[in-house]
């Protein structure tokens, strides 16, 4: 659906973006990850056409980027904002207008997105008279309200009470059965640990991890292991198979030496104490994160 | 086309703004009301002014009041002004009197006409106010004509024949354009240059300012991140001097048809074809050429006080001609005055201004409307680079350096 093909992108003395490739599939959650600074926001706006590559290609459903595309993109910055004196209904209006979208059309999936959001008697109201969390709503609803293929969410959780961030989550879930393809940056991990298949994690300018969220979990941490029992686990601490370990909840959390396989080490294990729990603990994307954030500026 | 959803978006907004409400009718009130209002001050003498007379001649107070009865009547047909002549034995007892009576209101002045006035030709007026100039003109008037009247008698001149020899020679002004001779009036020779480029200044700025806030608003409420993901900074750019473009069409013509209003009172007409037609062609580019820079700067600047100092400088320049008006008007032919016409900023003020003065040769218009369209084209196309550069930038202000770089590119 979405396709970043090897694309680059320097900035006077500064390459912000440096081939880098992300393959969206249709109906994806497709995580954009990286500290500030990263080349998140030049990438979006690449995709969005706001800037153009120096070297690369983008592509959407197979077509190159035109600016009739653009009418298929839904798009959420993360800096918020909108027209304070002017009525919802109107504001909402007037975007999707820009979109191409059909009067009728518009009118329906207006009233469809108030009602979802709680929000359909504040229709006239002015958006100056909405709550921060309400004018939020409201331009999330102008970022999907033309229904399109690609919808890039910047930071959507952000500023939301918990309550609506159920209810966002809930939507982009709906927008993912209808085969959004979902471009989602953030740096809310656990959200992106809840929602997507794939991610993408950029550092300088490069993708320094890239494809399927489980793989790449997988082929992170497998020497991570966790383990419980009845008995005092203060002698495995000092067992030479760890490189590191440490007490949690009264469990033993350690990293096991490179050239010792989990599976291997519990057969050993079970013959010196009584084993209550071992764990392969998958590695947070957190953690995998600032690893490699860290590691990259090393 | 997205260009005119945007164009209508601005439009609508902008004239059913409260803003525009109050600019555009407040301004064509306040010239209506400096042309009509004296007018109708002057005219409305709808009481009578009784006056004390203190006469020391004792036949000049008599006839001032005869003379003022005959010429000056209210609408009703009464006489405007009455005379209480005051006469005591003596004339400090007639001045005690007529303090009096002004004291009391009963009087709203008094004339004292002294004995000695044929020699003198002086007389007093004591009032309680002396603003009332109109009066004390007329009065002063019929005072001259009666002394004068009084003194060829004496001198055995016939005053009727006296005034047949001083009537006064009637200069008529004709204006000639194009080889047409019509009747000038002079009036209108005067305000019409002055009632075009007041129209000129007031359209292009209130409507460039205007714009210039809308793209700094839109900057600042982050609105343009969105804009630019559904069109091209260019689209965005254009479709707002489209809309406010047409807004200050519009102003124009409530301020033509208001001005023409005013005009058709006092008798006369303010607008004809030709100057219309000049002023549509260069309100255009003018237009264009200020919008562009406006949205530029709007661009630039994070916030309306940084940006209004240069909007400020900017309109200091187009206010030249105004302060120029008076002296184009006299020597419209001067060099000058030619120089400026060709400045491209200020093409459309002087050549408006210049040919509500006089007739110009085909080829100036040629010219600086070449010119011009050129230097607009020049304009809009770097300040489109500008404002698509500087649009999605936040944080620091660009340099000069780096606007001239993104110019280039």
């Amino acid at each position: 659906m979405l396709k970043v093909d090897q694309v680059t992108k320097s900035f006077e003395h500064v390459r912000a973006v440096e081939a880098l490739s992300i393959h969206g599939e249709t109906g994806d959650i497709y995580g954009l990850l990286g500290p500030n600074g990263a080349g998140k926001t030049t990438t979006i706006r690449m995709i969005m056409q706001i800037i153009q590559p120096d070297s690369g290609k983008i592509t959407l459903g197979g077509e190159p980027l035109t600016l009739e595309q653009k009418d298929n993109i839904g798009y959420l910055p993360e800096e918020r904002g909108l027209y304070q004196k002017m009525k919802v209904r109107e504001v909402v209006e007037y975007f999707a207008s820009l979109k191409n979208m059909d009067p009728d059309k518009t009118k329906n999936n207006i009233d469809f997105y108030l009602d979802r959001f709680d929000l359909l008697d504040r229709a006239e109201d002015k958006i100056e008279e909405l709550s921060k969390g309400n004018q939020q709503k409201i331009q999330f609803i102008i970022s999907i309200i033309h229904e399109p293929k690609l919808l890039i969410l910047d930071e959507p959780f952000s500023g939301l009470d918990p309550v609506n961030q159920v209810l966002i989550k809930e939507i982009i879930g709906e927008l993912q059965e209808r085969d959004t393809t979902i471009l989602l940056s953030t740096h809310q991990m656990e959200q992106v640990e809840k929602l997507c298949q794939r991610i993408c994690l950029i550092s300088k300018g490069k993708a320094v991890l890239n494809g399927n969220l489980r793989e790449i979990k997988r082929e992170y941490g497998t020497q991570t292991v966790r383990i419980r029992s009845d008995e005092s686990l203060e002698d495995l601490r000092s067992d030479s198979a760890f490189t590191y370990t440490q007490m949690e909840n009264g469990e033993l959390l350690g990293e096991l030496r490179d050239d010792i396989a989990p599976p291997d080490y519990l057969k050993t294990l079970v013959d010196k104490i009584d084993i209550r729990k071992f764990e392969v603990v998958e590695p947070s994307l957190e953690q995998i994160f600032i690893d490699q954030v860290r590691g990259d500026a090393e | 086309m997205k260009i005119f959803t945007i164009a209508r978006w601005e439009f609508i907004h902008r004239i059913k703004s409260k803003w525009f409400l109050i600019s555009t009718l407040l301004l064509p009130v306040i010239i209506l009301g400096f042309a009509v209002l004296p007018t109708l001050l002057m005219q409305e003498d709808t009481q009578a002014k009784t006056f004390g007379l203190v006469d020391g001649t004792h036949w000049v107070g008599g006839e001032l009041q005869t003379n003022l009865l005959e010429q000056y009547s209210l609408k009703d047909g009464r006489p405007q002004y009455q005379f209480i002549p005051l006469n005591g034995s003596t004339p400090g007892i007639a001045r005690a009197t007529a303090d009096s009576l002004l004291k009391d209101e009963i009087i709203s002045g008094y004339v004292l006409i002294p004995e000695d006035i044929i020699e003198s030709r002086q007389a007093k007026y004591y009032g309680r106010n002396v603003s009332n100039f109109k009066d004390l003109s007329r009065i002063e008037n019929q005072l001259s004509g009666i002394i004068t009247t009084y003194k060829m008698r004496q001198e055995n001149l016939d005053p009727a024949v006296i005034h047949e020899i001083t009537r006064e020679v009637n200069l008529e002004s004709f204006e000639v354009k194009g080889g047409e001779v019509s009747e000038g009036s002079e009036l209108m020779a005067f305000f019409g240059p002055y009632f075009y480029i007041m129209l000129l200044f007031f359209a292009i700025f209130m409507s460039s300012q205007i714009l210039m806030r809308s793209v700094l608003e839109e900057r600042q409420n982050r609105v343009v991140e969105v804009l630019v993901s559904s069109v091209t900074p260019n689209t965005l750019m254009s479709g707002k001097i489209l809309g406010l473009g047409a807004m200050g069409i519009i102003q124009i013509a409530i301020y033509m048809t208001v001005g023409e209003a005013a005009a058709t009172y006092k008798g006369t007409s303010l607008i004809d074809l030709e100057s219309l037609f000049g002023f549509i062609i260069y309100f255009i580019p003018g237009f264009l050429l200020y919008a562009a820079f406006y949205s530029a700067i709007g661009s630039i600047f994070t916030s309306e006080q940084e940006a209004q100092q240069i909007s400020g400088l900017m309109s200091f320049v187009a206010i030249a001609p105004i302060i120029f008006l008076p002296f184009a008007m006299n020597n419209p032919e001067s060099t000058m005055v030619q120089i400026l016409s060709y400045i491209p900023p200020l093409t459309p003020f002087f050549m408006i201004l210049r040919m509500n003065i006089t007739t110009l040769p085909w080829w100036e218009f040629a010219v600086s409307l070449t010119v011009l369209i050129v230097f607009v084209y020049f304009t809009v196309r770097l300040a489109g680079k500008v404002f698509a550069t500087a649009i999605l930038m936040y944080g620091k202000r660009p340099t000069l350096p780096e606007i001239i770089r993104w110019m280039r590119a």
